[in-house]
């Protein structure tokens, strides 16, 4: 019998030669197991991104609502004023509303009652003249917008993360007035 | 970008090391996109909130600064304020925006920041609102075209803008001429102490001081774009002030003070088409007339046999008589020592034809529950006439037709319901529907008197009561009374002393003191004193005219005066009134409507007051006002005529405090001899106001 020249001499090389050459035979079922496994990881990568982008975008807007929402309520309270010299407060509904159009379609549609998401919750304080330590005087709005966000692509396997931001905005010249302005319940 | 290059490079590099296929190469591949979107715009849009709120911040702090420049420095042109607004924006946001007024803004990395300012009313006064705005590009690190570009969102821009406006410390106006001017001669003088005078008149000097005249107020504004001063006047806001600075203070130009009972509902009955008059004058019908009535027969002792009572005689006017009657006639001239109807009972209705006069008896007394006299009741007793009795639980109605004339020594109508009514059908006695000119006390005890010829006392001196209730005069035009004619109206105070109204303790309710005087109310100069308490006293066809020398005093009440009614205060008289400031209406819910229709008073008030507002002039009402030739008037409360000319002359003066509202407000003013008008705003804050300083206020 002849000898094949590519038999190897030695059984342990041509074993290990042979495991190469089954291993280049199997290489597409291997690389989809591969590719399954590394997928799994480039999705979580991917997503990872994408929900922290969204979540950037998210925080922003939300300031961003909150802070546009106060000064519109403070500067509408202070325009009231100088038109019929009495200070008269929007409700908290007119608040969401600046806030909506603010925040813009960033964010879902806000309210103030309990359970929006997110919840705009409006705390009208009249100090009078007091000035209470850690308290501005006069009429006062501290405006808290919370949202709860939720990433996409991981549904039920990331709890939501809450997100607050809160401003307080002084109503200016307001200090002798009684107005009791409506605060919201949410 | 770098950012996503590396990106990429790190994703690939990953995968690399276990597989050199493109697979995931591809997803990357495709995702990139996506993924550079989601991180890009969060990077973006954060970035144009960042600078959004940042411009903002700018633009506000330099609207503010403006406004605030402008007050302290008396700046009052864009290019001045512009500076301080500038820095103020720098400083606000570190300088990051580099701002610079526009004028000077050359280099492309500053921005420029525009300012305006304009004329605007805050809260009735004038002031200044300051705009400021700024626009800068909307950059884009991501999203824009130029930039990586995948979103395609154009190159756009950002601005801001935030108006400010200054809010003037609180100068409430204490006397504001609606329609025309003020003007003073001679030694006269306006002076407003804690407030401001006013004249909305816009053509003309609006103001004119001549003499040593004097208009002096914290502010003195008017609409129209001169005053007038010559000799000694002076026009202006130092009470030490020398005429060669006069009128240097006035604000020209100034916008019409702002009328503060402008809410307040008119009460012209017309122009409401409210009845706040009761025009019904419902006398409640009499029984019918018996056919015969029984005649009384003073000669005989035979009306116990007839079941109407007994008249002992004793003699010429020594008789006393006690009747019993349903039906009497034949009621008029005897006298006897006491004429006793009803005695005995609170009870019955008592009718008597043929009037009830001539009477000289020593005492009357008229027990009983109703009574209807035709004919008129003329009682002249010598000592005392009385209606009702301290037994009586129920009360008396009594209606009179013909006129009543009581010239008793002394009168009391016990509480009851009176409706007396001067004028008599197919009667030629038309006369006060009330009237005495002997009496030395009348006591009407209310609380409900419908008087159809008014209350005339014109001798006598009589000291009269009017205790609290609802009281209705009306004057009668054919009133020939020969000792009133020429008097009529509905109270003519001839002499004597008055009380309308019970006096009420600070901590009670007060009593429902309403009153209407149709046709007007004189006090003359031979009355003594009267006394308002308090109430509300409405007046109309006639004026409130004080007379010279009577002293007038008033606690908590209000004159409503409409329909040709104005007020007139003449030499020597004496006023001190004040209007309530407890138990009272506030001006905008007087009257109140939801009371339209609803029974006297028709306010729901019972009778109180307007809050703050002594003496109110309808809005239609033209009729002119004066105080003359040295009466002294000192008012706590406003004087609220708006369509009505005030005339001060002589040596009278009107010394005003009011708290709130203006003192005085009148269509125009003129005072004239050494006439003083004194203001006072007695409240610290000042009208309507709740900013007790100068500041500045974001708007918009």
């Amino acid at each position: 019998m002849s000898k094949s020249p590519f038999r190897p001499e030695k059984q342990g090389v041509f074993t290990g030669c042979g495991a190469v050459l089954a291993f280049a035979r199997a290489r597409r079922a291997a690389a989809a197991v591969e590719f399954a496994i590394c997928s799994v990881a480039l999705l979580l990568f991917i997503f990872g991104i994408l929900n922290l982008g969204l979540l950037g975008l998210s925080l922003s807007a939300l300031a961003r609502g909150v802070q546009s929402a106060a000064r519109a309520a403070a500067v509408f309270t202070s325009a009231q004023y100088a038109n019929t010299g009495a200070f008269t407060c929007p409700s908290p509904g007119n608040i969401v509303t600046d806030f909506n159009n603010a925040a813009g379609p960033a964010l879902p549609s806000a309210g103030d009652a309990s359970g929006s998401n997110p919840l705009v919750t409006v705390t009208w304080t009249n100090n009078g003249t007091n000035n209470q330590a850690g308290d501005p005087p006069g009429l006062y709005l501290t405006l808290t917008g919370s949202y709860r966000w939720s990433p996409i692509g991981f549904n039920g396997l990331f709890p939501s993360i809450p997100l607050t931001i809160t401003t307080v905005t002084t109503v200016m010249g307001s200090q002798n007035q009684t107005t009791a302005c409506a605060s919201s319940n949410g | 970008m770098p950012y996503s290059v590396v990106l990429r490079s790190v994703v690939r590099a990953l995968c690399r090391l276990r597989d050199r296929k493109a697979a995931v190469a591809l997803i990357i591949a495709l995702s990139a996109p996506l993924l550079i979107a989601a991180t890009g715009l969060a990077v973006d849009v954060g970035y144009w909130y960042e600078q959004q709120e940042g411009l903002q911040s700018a633009v506000d702090a330099a609207a503010l600064a403006a406004a605030t420049a402008a007050e302290k420095y008396s700046v009052d042109s864009t290019n001045m304020a512009e500076p301080f607004a500038v820095a103020a924006a720098n400083n606000a946001t570190n300088g990051q925006f580099a701002f610079t007024p526009p004028a000077s803004a050359g280099t492309t990395t500053a921005t420029p920041l525009t300012l305006t300012s304009s004329k605007v009313t805050v809260n009735g006064a004038a002031s200044t609102q300051w705009v400021a705005s700024a626009t800068i590009p909307r950059r884009s690190f991501f999203s824009a075209v130029g930039g990586i570009g995948f979103l395609g969102v154009p190159i756009g821009q950002q601005s801001a803008s935030a108006s400010a406006d200054l809010v003037l410390p609180s100068s409430p106006a204490c006397l504001i001429a609606t329609q025309g001017a003020i003007s003073l001669s001679g030694a006269a003088s306006v002076i407003g102490t804690n407030c401001g005078i006013s004249s909305n008149e816009e053509t003309g000097c609006s103001m004119s001081a001549t003499g040593s005249g004097k208009i002096i107020g914290t502010e003195v504004a008017t609409e129209a774009n001169c005053v007038s001063v010559s000799g000694a006047g002076y026009i202006g806001t130092s009470a030490s002030a020398t005429p060669s600075d006069s009128s240097s203070t006035v604000t020209l130009n100034a916008p019409a003070a702002t009328d503060p009972l402008a809410d307040m509902n008119p009460t012209d009955s017309a122009a409401a088409g409210m009845s706040i008059w009761n025009p019904g004058w419902t006398t409640p019908s009499a029984p019918v007339e018996a056919a015969s009535p029984v005649t009384p027969d003073l000669g005989f002792n035979t009306w116990s046999a007839e079941g109407v009572g007994d008249c002992l005689v004793l003699g010429d006017f020594n008789a006393g008589c006690e009747l019993d009657p349903n039906y009497l006639t034949g009621m008029s001239g005897f006298g006897v020592a006491s004429l006793l109807l009803n005695e005995g009972t609170t009870t019955g209705t008592t009718f008597i034809t043929g009037g009830f006069s001539g009477q000289s008896n020593k005492t009357t007394t008229l027990n009983g529950d109703d009574y209807y006299i035709n004919g008129g009741m003329d009682v002249t007793s010598d000592t005392a006439l009385t209606i009702g009795s301290s037994a009586q639980t129920s009360p008396i109605t009594m209606v009179v037709n013909g006129g009543t004339v009581m010239n008793n020594g002394s009168a009391t109508l016990d509480p009851g319901t009176y409706y007396l009514n001067g004028a008599m059908s197919g009667s030629s006695y038309t006369g006060w529907g009330l009237s005495t000119d002997i009496s030395s006390s009348l006591a009407l005890e209310g609380p409900t008197y419908y008087v159809n010829g008014g209350i005339g006392i014109t001798n006598g001196g009589p000291q009269m009561t009017l205790s609290s209730g609802l009281y209705e005069l009306t004057s009668y035009a054919g009133n020939s009374n020969s000792e009133n004619s020429g008097d009529a109206g509905a109270f003519y105070a001839g002499q004597g002393t008055y009380v309308f109204g019970n006096p009420v303790s600070s901590d009670a309710t007060p009593a429902p003191n309403t009153y209407f005087f149709d046709g007007g109310l004189t006090i003359s100069g031979g009355a003594r004193s009267v006394v308002f308490n308090p109430g509300i006293y409405y007046i109309r066809n006639g004026n409130l005219d004080i007379g010279s020398g009577p002293t007038v005093t008033g606690n908590g009440v209000t004159f409503v005066l409409e329909g040709n009614a104005g007020f007139t205060i003449d030499a020597g008289a004496s006023v001190s009134l004040s209007a309530p400031s407890s138990n009272c209406v506030a001006p905008a819910n007087f009257p109140n409507p939801s009371y339209e229709g609803s029974a006297a008073p028709y306010d729901g008030t019972d009778g109180e007051g307007i809050c703050g507002v002594l003496i109110y002039q309808s809005r239609g009402d033209t009729t002119a006002d004066s105080v003359t030739e040295g009466a002294s008037g000192a008012f706590a409360g406003a004087i609220y005529a708006p369509n009505a000319p005030l005339t001060v002359s002589g040596g009278a003066s009107m010394t005003i405090s009011t708290s709130g509202l203006p003192g005085l407000e009148v269509a125009s003013v003129t005072d004239s001899g050494s006439g003083a008008i004194n203001l006072t705003e007695t409240s610290s804050s000042g009208s309507d106001s709740g900013s007790t300083s100068t500041g500045a206020m974001l708007v918009q």
